[in-house]
């Protein structure tokens, strides 16, 4: 039982003990490019790393993002220079298309990176912009969940076209 | 609980009719590394997790990968709407359609209907977290196999965003091992299994 007791000792001094194991991890500056990611100088064997993402990553626009799969030019990482350069129109449909994307990289992004706080900002500002371009998409297509359905006094939620259908995905260009 | 947006990730928006195409495609529906078996497999993974870092990417993750499903499945849908006779009978699409007509259907491009036998759930979180590491770089191939295979610029583009996608899930899934290392006892991270022991 050494190594269980091991490990309750550590989980009852808390954040604070995990966050100083006996190899400095995680940095708290920028070592290395913001493309590269950072490993723990001293490590348990038989397991997989990946680099970690440095902390305050530079960052796409949410119209940018969107196309690219990503909202992290360092983890842009295309397939035999295969990229999306066409940007998403201004129409509420990708306006919305693109700040939500934005919020679930972030989302990811601060899963691993809780204490991120230039992130969360970020995170926190496309949230409030959310609000507006719902607002907008539903003025312009209707109701974007069903709860909505009844603000015009009807219930417009089974009108056409549904997401899958050609005619709801406006081209690129608008 | 979960609440339908009645909308797409991402725009799909295809405009020529290729049902050859479409019978590719569905392996990333119901194929054994398609986005079917992703959503089910993390969002299955979920309860074993201990620790909420790993709870919350797992739910994340496998959310998306639901709206990548129906992403998919809209790509097969417009690729077999309007279809001439020749179409229906054209070679590489008989066989789906004589089963599926232009439905969509949790299938392989092999014909194989999609099994829970393609992932797993080992309710240990260091070897599920293997599991979707390697899980997310088998779509990555199956989209760069798709990009290889397919000349059709609406769907290139659909194809490229959900590949980047797994690019970045694979990144994720790295970084939750790291956090889950960080709670182990790092003489020995196989003492014990987290989800029991701890």
């Amino acid at each position: 039982m050494e190594y269980r007791t091991q490990y309750l000792t550590r989980q009852t001094q808390g954040d604070a003990a995990a966050e100083a194991p006996s190899c400095p991890w995680p940095p708290t500056d920028q070592p290395c490019g913001d493309e590269m990611g950072v490993l723990p100088p001293c490590a348990p064997l038989a397991t997989p790393y990946v680099p970690f993402q440095q902390n305050n990553p530079q960052t796409y626009t949410a119209k940018k993002g969107v196309i690219r799969g990503t909202l992290f030019p360092g983890l842009d990482l295309p397939f035999m220079g295969k990229v999306n350069n066409t940007e998403l129109s201004n129409t509420p449909m990708h306006e919305l298309q693109a700040l939500s994307f934005a919020l679930v990289e972030l989302g990811l992004y601060l899963d691993t990176h809780p204490k991120d706080t230039q992130a969360l900002e970020l995170f926190h500002s496309y949230h409030e912009l959310m609000d507006k371009g719902i607002a907008q998409y539903e003025a312009t297509y209707g109701p974007l969940i069903q709860k909505n359905s009844s603000k015009n006094g009807s219930y417009d939620w089974l009108n056409n076209p549904w997401p899958w259908d050609y005619e709801a995905n406006a081209t690129k260009e608008g | 609980m979960f609440v339908y947006e009645k909308r797409l990730q991402y725009p799909v928006k295809i405009a020529k009719t290729n049902p050859k195409l479409a019978g590719i495609i569905i392996s990333q529906y119901g194929g054994p590394d398609g986005e079917l078996g992703a959503s089910l497999r993390y969002l299955s993974q979920r309860y074993s997790m201990p620790f909420p870092e790993l709870k919350g990417l797992l739910t994340d993750i496998g959310t998306e990968e639901l709206g990548h499903l129906e992403m998919i499945g809209t790509i097969v849908h417009q690729l077999t709407r309007n279809l001439t006779e020749d179409q229906q009978k054209s070679a590489g699409f008989a066989p789906y359609f004589v089963d599926h007509g232009a439905g969509v259907y949790p299938q392989a491009a092999s014909g194989t209907p999609w099994s829970a036998a393609s992932m797993q759930v080992k309710g240990d979180p260091l070897t599920d977290l293997a599991e979707d590491m390697a899980a997310e770089q088998k779509a990555r191939s199956t989209y760069d196999n798709i990009l290889r295979l397919s000349d059709d610029p609406d769907v290139n583009d659909v194809i490229k965003f959900l590949r980047e996608r797994e690019v970045v899930h694979f990144q994720r899934f790295g970084e939750a091992v790291q956090r889950l290392r960080e709670r182990l006892n790092e003489k020995n991270i196989y003492y014990m299994n987290p989800a029991l022991d701890m």
